[in-house]
Formats: structure tokens, sequence, C-alpha cells
């Protein structure tokens, strides 16, 4: 085992541990600013959150938020990023960006892509031109955006596929990971991640936990799920992954997710989580509530002059009703950017208070408070009483 | 409301202060001025909190009628008036009949209502429904109830008719306003119709200047014709509202 190096484009500090979980609420230092985790990171994808300005998002208490290399590797391109001097100052954005590889969106929204050893092959859809995205490239053009954390080019395989592809992926994954690392140029500046890979099969997550754990990354990543697959397998591979990786070295848990999978997901032992649902679901008319959602364009909303949240502090809870925005939801673009800055502001609230819970080593407590409101008839989904049975959580 | 002339140039151009202002106290506005549009009570794309930031305080907003008409019931029932609703109550809210960005369809307003269009289409409007619209709504400025199809360019049969009815509608809606506590600090304005005949123009002018509305909106302007013959027939001392010089947004 080889001796902890100091990264300087990273610190890890655990504020607190839970006695009782799995959970942990610590303090990420990067290049741009501290990170409190267990922190959620929103999407935003071609370098905006839509409809969102960098002020308003920083005004939510976000501090750190996603871009996707695939859609910006095409649009505006590398070459623009080294002229500009990268993301943050393209966009305007003074806090911290992670960047994804450019591996996932190929797979996923390109119809015909090959992927060999030496890297993904495909058909780029903006300008119909033949591309290699191997590892080298994801880490050239995502060393020009200049994201504080960056991640590896991994072999992703869709989690409910099964058989010798899965394996092929998750041991083409650590071979790119070795390129990535060899590729990586601004170890100063910017933190490589690892991708844990191997879906379903604990032998081959095992495999994948072994061997990239022996690489020098400053922090790992559980990837390969939350992709469609069983809950029931799903939080397995999660607390498996938890359970082997350092814990002086932050988890990142890819594409989760719901408020409950966030929930259920820090207590299994993660740091640090992205998804686009919570503002994608916004743009449909659906808001972030302590009891689930609430679909604004219904027609119960049209007499309600309460705000979507009373307890919530953003700006459209402060300023409208939800007989307004029932009014404009899906019709007016306004109405999407008023409900994503309150779901942002309700997924920073719940990681708040997640945190907090955790320091105060309440977090059993916060846990089955949060269920019950989610779940009032107590009909909790049985995965989320198996994981948390695991981690010593019984839901009353 | 008060308007007092600041000055005039030569060639007509005027300078003005528009005052007591209502329930905004000793706020003012300086003319000419130019309202901000809203569609649905939004300013499109923008939340009230960017556009505080461009530095406009207090800015004057312009809320056609049509797609907030739906809205009518809901606002009965909330009872604190559209600006309350619409997180704009800090603003001079002015409501007119009609959205001047979009052309309305010739030939369906009748004599005793106007047609609006709404999100799920035709919505007729006589002078009870409307006033009962203001008394919900409680804008600072409402143009009163005017019909302004003046049908097709020279037409001076149905520019008559605007006019005439829009006369009458102005009547009705004066009368309103008058008993009206809730409209006690709003101010109605009344419409030159007449399309592009020019007699047409100048009676409506005539005669809507020897009502006592705060103001007059020039309708009609983005199908029918110049200015020139309207402006000199409005009183001075009042003010008027150039209602979308911004024609044809096709």
């Amino acid at each position: 085992m080889s001796a902890p190096v100091n990264h300087s484009a990273l610190t890890l500090k655990v504020l607190a541990e839970c006695s009782v979980t799995k959970a942990r609420a610590c303090q990420l230092s990067l290049p741009h600013s501290v990170v409190d985790t267990p922190v959620f990171m929103p999407v935003g994808t071609q370098g905006s959150l839509k409809g969102i300005t960098p002020e308003q998002l920083e005004n939510s208490g976000c501090q750190i938020m996603l871009g996707n290399t695939y859609h910006l590797g095409s649009n505006p391109g590398a070459e623009l990023f080294d002229k500009v001097g990268g993301l943050h100052k393209f966009m305007g954005w003074k806090r911290n960006l992670l960047t994804d590889s450019g591996g996932f969106q190929m797979v996923s929204l390109v119809a015909l892509s090959e992927v060999t050893e030496e890297g993904v092959r495909f058909s780029n859809p903006y300008d119909a031109k033949d591309m290699l995205l191997t590892p080298e490239k994801s880490i050239e053009i995502q060393n020009s955006i200049g994201a504080d954390i960056i991640m590896q080019l991994d072999d992703v395989v869709s989690s409910t596929i099964s058989g010798p592809r899965v394996e092929e992926a998750m041991g083409r994954s650590i071979r790119w990971l070795d390129r990535c690392i060899e590729a990586h140029k601004k170890t100063k500046t910017q933190n490589l991640f690892a991708i844990i890979q191997g879906g379903l099969d604990s032998r081959l997550r095992t495999i994948c936990l072994n061997e990239m754990s022996k690489r020098n990354v400053p922090g790992f990543a559980i990837g390969g799920l939350s992709g469609g697959e069983d809950k029931n397998d799903f939080w397995k591979m999660v607390t498996l992954s938890t359970d082997f990786l350092p814990k002086h070295k932050p988890r990142y848990l890819m594409g989760v997710g719901f408020p409950v999978d966030l929930v259920v997901c820090s207590a299994l032992g993660c740091d640090m989580f992205d998804c686009v649902y919570p503002t994608r679901t916004a743009r449909f008319g659906t808001a972030l509530i302590p009891t689930g959602k609430l679909d604004l364009k219904k027609k119960g909303c049209a007499e309600d002059f309460r705000p979507i949240d009373e307890n919530c502090s953003c700006s459209t809870c402060r300023q409208f009703t939800r007989a307004y925005l029932h009014t404009i939801v899906t019709k007016e673009t306004v109405a999407s950017i008023l409900l994503t800055i309150h779901n942002i502001q309700y997924q920073m609230d719940l990681m708040r208070s997640i945190k907090e819970a955790i320091i105060q080593d309440k977090y059993p407590e916060f846990v089955n408070d949060f269920m019950q409101k989610q779940f009032p008839t107590r009909n909790y989904p049985e995965w989320t009483v198996d994981a948390l049975a695991s981690v010593n959580i019984k839901l009353s | 409301m008060k308007f007092s002339l600041r000055s005039v140039s030569q060639r007509g151009g005027r300078l003005a202060t528009i005052s007591e202002l209502g329930r905004h106290g000793d706020k003012t506005v300086t003319t000419p001025m130019c309202l901000v549009f809203t569609q649905a009570g939004t300013i499109p794309h923008l939340t009230n909190d960017m556009v505080q930031k461009l530095g406009k305080h207090a800015y004057p907003v312009h809320l056609p009628l049509p797609l907030l008409l739906e809205s009518h019931e809901i606002l009965q029932k909330y009872s604190n008036g559209i600006g309350d609703f619409l997180a704009l109550k800090h603003h001079l809210l002015y409501l007119s009949v009609q959205d001047s960005t979009i052309r309305p369809p010739e030939g369906f307003n009748e004599k005793s209502f106007v047609s609006l269009w709404g999100r799920s289409g035709r919505l007729n409007v006589d002078v009870d429904k409307f006033m009962s619209v203001q008394e919900a709504f409680k804008p600072d400025w409402y143009q009163a109830l005017c019909d302004s199809d003046a049908g097709k360019v020279g037409s001076r049969k149905r520019a008559h008719k605007s006019v005439e009815r829009t006369l009458a509608y102005l009547d009705r809606c004066l009368e309103k306003h008058k008993e009206s506590e809730v409209l006690r600090h709003s101010c109605i304005f009344g419409s030159i119709e007449g399309g592009s005949v020019a007699e047409e123009r100048e009676l409506s002018a005539k005669e809507t200047a020897k009502r006592p509305v705060a103001g007059f909106v020039l309708e009609g302007l983005d199908t029918n014709g110049p200015l020139d013959s309207v402006l000199p027939l409005c009183e001075n001392g009042k003010k008027e509202i150039i209602q979308s010089i911004l024609v044809d947004s096709k």
C-alpha cells in the first residue's frame, strides 16, 4: 500500500462520522472553493443550468456543478477553451466545476458508436464527422475545459446487461484509467477521479475496486449504476464500493438521484452526487417538496394560494403562489426558471440538513423523519428498508 | 394621477412628469416612458430579480388582458389584486384590452361585447364582465373597454362603428368606475379609434376628450396609418399612451 500523497488540488477533511451508519460529513477543498459534503451537484450540460444564471445558482448555496465534456467538446470545443482560459471564465462561475469524460453521452446519445481498446468511435451528430474519443483525447479536452474535478474515460455498459461484456468493460476501464493518469497534464489544478465499474456483479466490482484503489488518484466515483437497474441490486453495489474505498478520499456516486436516493446513499457512505432529475422535472412543471412532488399542472393548484413550500427561502417561494405558477407552468419560459430555482434550493437545503444531522450524530432520526414525510402510509420501497437496515437503521 | 408638462419642443416633443400615482404614494415617472411588455404576467424569459439587475426599479408594466382573463375568478378569490399575484405590486401596472403584439382576427366584435383571445380560445367580454375584471385585478391604470377593429383600411362604416361602440363602452365604464370603491386609486384611459379614416379619428378624439379620462390610448396604429391627424386633437393637458408602435410582430 503506497503512502498517502498530498494532492495539492484536493484535500478531504472528515468533520464527523455517523456512529450508526456509514454516513460522513466532510469538507472538500478544491481549487476554486470549499465544498461541504454530502453534496449534490446540479448538471449544467452546456455550461449552464438551463435558464439559471451563475449568480442565481450561487445564491442557492451551490458550490460545485457539472458540465458535460461531450457537449462542450463539440460546442464550443477545446480550442476555444484554451483561448479563453477555461470554462470557469467562459461561463462566469467562480466556484467549482466537474466534467465527466464524454463517454456516457457518446454511448447514450449516439445510435452508432463502437467501442474498441483504442477508444470509442462514433459519428458526431452535430457535424456528422467520424470521431474517436480515446482516454488521451478525453483528458485533453477536459484539461482545456479546466474543471476542478475531471473523470476518467471509462467503458460504460448499461447496468441492465450481463455476461462477458461487463467483465470486458471493467477490465478496459482499469486500463483506460492508467492511460488517463498518464495523459493528465494539470495535476496541480485538476483532480482526476477513477470510476469503479463491474455492473451488478460483486465479484467484478471487487476486482475493479482492488485494482483502481491501487492507483494514486485523489477520488473515486462509483459508475455504471443509476441506469434503470433494479434498485435492490443497485444499493448492494453502492455499499460494497463504499466498504472498500479508502476513507480519506471522496466517493462520488454518479447519476444519483432522487431525494430518497440521496438520503439512503449518504447513509451508505457516499459523499458526492449528480443528477439531471431536479432541473429536468422543474421544466416539466414538477416541484420537489418534503413530502415528495408537487405537479403544478394539476387543477388542485389553481386556487392554492400557498407558496410551493412555506419553509423554503428561495425567491420563487418568497414571491409566488402555487395558483400563479399553475397559470404559467409549461406555457411561459419563466415558469421553468422559477421551478428550477426552487428545485435547486430544495436539493441544497436537503444536503445541508443531511450534513447537519450527521454532524449532530442524529442521522438515523433524520432519515426516519424524512422517510415518514415521503411515505406517510409507511409503504417504504423494499430496497430502502433493506439498504438502511444494512447500516443499522430500522425504518419505523 | 397628475400629469405635469415640463417642456414642449418646437416640433411638439414633450417632456412631462406623472405624479400622485395612487397606491404608489409620492413616486413619480417621467415621460416619454416605455412600458415593459409582459405575457401572461411575466416578462418573457426574465424573472423579476433578473430584471432588477437592469437597474430599472419600479418600472411601469404593461399587462395585456387576453392571457390573464382566464384568471379572473382566481383573482376574485385571491382578493389582493393582480400586482400582488404577479409579485409586481411595487410597479405601476397598466392593463390594456388587447395584446398589441398580436393582431386579433377581424369581425369578431359585436355591439355589446368585444372578443379577446385567451389560451383556450375566444372569450366575449361585455362592460359588466370587463369592470368586474378591473375590480378583481385592481390595476393602477386601465384602458376602458374598446372596439379596435376598424375593418379594412379605408372602410368608413366599420371605422365609425368602432368609434361609436368605444364611446358607448367608455361611458358605461366611467359610470361603474365612479361607483366603485375598489377602483378609487385606479385611473381609466379612453381609446382613440377610427382606423385609417381621418374624420372618424377626429370624431373619436374630440368626443373622448370630453369625458373625464386620465389619458388617451391611441389604438389601431399598428394597422391603420400615421399619428399626425390624431395627436393634435387630444387635449394638451392630458397624458397619452401610444400602444404599440412596434407593429407587426410577425
